[in-house]
């Protein structure tokens, strides 16, 4: 009898879907054309909004402080949210600007670092990227793979001063981000107009860590019409307070700044073997997804996920 | 914690569901193959969107459509197959075509003249271009002339209206098959799995008592997974695949853990399931049972033992398996993952060892 206990609590176990892989299938265009640009420009119907942040406490430091809303992007086609970091910024202004667009079904000019990333990924399920039937969100977090965060700007509103570090939050360690990210896999395949990738759910946003550049500071160049939305360098990344000698945590990994963001002003004139002590988030790397594409591979199994991260805030020089 | 028998049993009975499910999903995708389920799905749901045959034929014969159509030779008579899939734009083109007649495609005039109710009974008609009329129900009159309202006086966004009309009916569809389909994965769960007399207890038992048969399935599941874990992922086609922002997916293929059996498994399968060893094992039960009490008949005891037991297992199998191929190829990835995280130092050493060896 213990064997067949043990087998229907496998059974039991396996029959529920928990952190099964999550598919998407993205238009190749579409990656190619965001492979080397730090933003999305385009429009977005905001159909669930939250009403005020979470913001960072002594009994809540693991509030980011960010706003986020549920919504529709015709130049996204995917299931999606857009946040607006340090949203308690100037008397919530930008809580205000986000929940005054709450389900009037407007399309509302929105501009913003975009990130693929299976955070919030519907378990075992497939999303594809459609252009012409943008299905609504029913609340303020479906399931989704794609997001705009930060928010640089929304409806003419520029916001990119929000680009600092978090009063009180408490960014993830980066010991444990990074290793974490460092042992993420994904599986692709691809044909002419499609890229498949597969991966498994992880968080791990905001994570805090020193980052010592291995190349110098070049423009972003977009593959398409070769227009420069931000900054990028080679990083090899280690824990905040690591000493000289202390080994890295991560190496060769891109580093992506904003134009016209406090990063990327700090950033612009360093070089090879300058540190910082920043704030990231990770996105997907999109341009190793198209080179390799480009090389001839059209389907990967299992390799190690491509990841860069987008630099939201200088902690200290 | 989990000890490495109990995580190799899961793993054999992870591959032994996705090994049924596979078989169950070719055939599923074959059943429904050889009776165009697929394109007979898309037609009726044209029907009922157009709301009679005459004008479903009319646009489904219109030369746009028909050169979606796969045109084949059997025995000398060529017969025109029917599209598994109509894009929006060629189905709203081809319709306003209709409505106009003889008329420019874009002349609006001649839209509302066809989209105009006929007062002399409950439906309207458009004149072809040959002369005959087509008969244009009233609520689908009504239905196109409210787009038409809608976008005003222009024709790309009366045009994009009928689009969007047909592609909110197309998902209709989509849900329609999708049910049949997973009624019918249901049926052939249930068929094969009475077939093989693939009862999940019994196999777990199987499994948890022999250590080479366990050796053997978790050596065919690593070969299965890395075999095809990426090949297994779906793959779309796009309309205007050139431009970034655009468009939606044509049609997206969904595989499965798709590559075939290989011989292993089958014999895999053949040694695990079956009616040969479990009718000898219960004709052995039911010769050495004996009576309890006086009077009393022991086999009855063991026979509904065995159907209750039996019944439990395949019933697991069963929803198991209706699953399908994909969730329990993600399963058992995650299994093997589980499984090469948690070796043993010994069984580490002897893998790197030979990777060694392999290396110089």
């Amino acid at each position: 009898m213990k064997i067949r206990a043990y087998a229907l609590l496998l059974v039991f176990t396996a029959s529920q879907s928990w952190g099964a892989p999550s598919i998407l299938i993205l238009k190749r265009a579409w990656v190619n054309k965001y492979a080397n640009r730090a933003t999305i420009t385009g429009q977005m119907y905001i159909d669930h909004a939250l009403h005020s942040p979470k913001t960072p406490k002594s009994s809540a430091p693991a509030n980011d402080g960010d706003i986020h809303a549920a919504g529709r992007s015709p130049q996204v086609g995917l299931p999606m949210v857009a946040e607006v970091m340090n949203a308690a910024d100037n008397n919530k202004s930008a809580v205000t600007l986000v929940d005054a667009q709450e389900g009037k079904n407007n399309l509302v000019d929105i501009t913003g670092v975009w990130r693929l990333w299976f955070e919030h990924p519907p378990s075992g399920q497939t999303q594809t990227q459609n252009f012409s039937q943008l299905a609504k969100p029913g609340n303020t977090n479906p399931d989704h793979c794609f997001e705009i965060h930060p928010i640089v700007n929304f409806n003419q509103q520029a916001l990119n001063t929000t680009f600092h570090s978090i009063t009180g939050f408490t960014p993830k360690d980066a010991k444990e981000a990074f290793s974490r990210y460092e042992q993420l896999k994904l599986s692709l395949r691809a044909n002419t107009d499609a890229v498949t990738l597969s991966s498994s759910m992880i968080g791990y946003n905001y994570v805090l860590f020193k980052m010592r550049l291995s190349s110098s500071v070049t423009k972003l160049t977009a593959n398409d019409d070769h227009s420069s939305d931000g900054l990028q360098a080679t990083m090899d990344v280690y824990e905040v307070n690591a000493d000289d000698g202390e080994p890295f945590l991560a190496t060769g990994v891109r580093a992506i700044f904003v134009n016209s963001t406090a990063p990327a002003d700090a950033v612009k004139n360093l070089g090879a073997g300058d540190e910082l002590v920043v704030l990231g988030i990770p996105r997907l790397d999109l341009n190793k997804v198209i080179s390799y594409l480009s090389a001839g591979g059209n389907i990967a199994n299992n390799r190690k996920l491509p990841y860069e991260m987008v630099i939201v805030a200088v902690e200290s020089e | 914690m989990l000890g490495l028998p109990t995580l190799d049993v899961a793993i054999g009975i992870a591959f032994f569901y996705l090994v049924f499910a596979l078989i169950c999903t070719t055939a599923n995708e074959a059943i429904a193959r050889w009776l165009d389920k697929r394109p007979k799905t898309l037609e009726e749901a044209i029907r009922q969107l157009l709301g009679n045959a005459e004008l479903k034929n009319a646009v489904l014969n219109h030369p746009l459509i028909c050169n979606l159509s796969r045109t084949t030779k059997k025995g000398g008579a060529t017969t025109t197959e029917l599209p598994s899939y109509i894009p929006a734009p060629a189905f709203a083109t081809a319709l306003l075509d209709k409505l106009t007649g003889a008329h420019p495609l874009t002349d609006m005039n001649a839209l509302r003249a066809g989209l105009t109710p006929s007062p002399d009974g409950p439906a309207g008609s458009i004149k072809l271009p040959d002369g005959t009329s087509i008969e244009v129900p009233r609520g689908t009159q009504i239905a196109l002339k409210t787009l038409l309202d809608k976008a005003g006086d222009d024709w790309n966004t009366f045009h994009e209206e009928v689009e969007n009309w047909y592609s909110a009916t197309m998902d209709r569809a989509s849900g329609w098959y999708k049910q049949y389909i997973q009624k019918q994965t249901y049926l052939l769960a249930a068929i094969v799995v009475l077939w093989a007399n693939f009862d999940t207890l019994q196999v777990t038992r199987r499994l948890w008592t022999d250590s080479a048969l366990r050796a053997a399935v978790v050596e065919q599941a690593r070969h299965r997974t890395e075999q095809t874990n990426a090949g297994d992922l779906p793959l779309a086609t796009y309309e205007n695949p050139e431009k970034p922002e655009e468009g939606k997916p044509i049609h997206v293929e969904h595989t499965g853990a798709s590559a075939p059996l290989t011989e292993q498994e089958r014999n895999l399968v053949g040694n695990v399931t079956g009616w040969e060893r479990d009718l000898q094992e219960l004709r052995e039960q039911l010769g050495a049972a004996t009576p309890s009490e006086p009077g009393g008949n022991p086999q009855t005891g063991i026979w509904v033992k065995w159907g209750l037991m039996h019944l439990l297992g395949w019933t697991i199998s069963l929803l198991a398996i209706s699953l399908g191929a994909p969730f329990w190829f993600d399963v058992l990835n995650r299994f093997m993952n589980l499984r090469n995280a948690g070796r043993s130092p010994d069984e580490k050493r002897a893998k790197n060892a030979g990777a060694a060896a392999e290396a110089s």
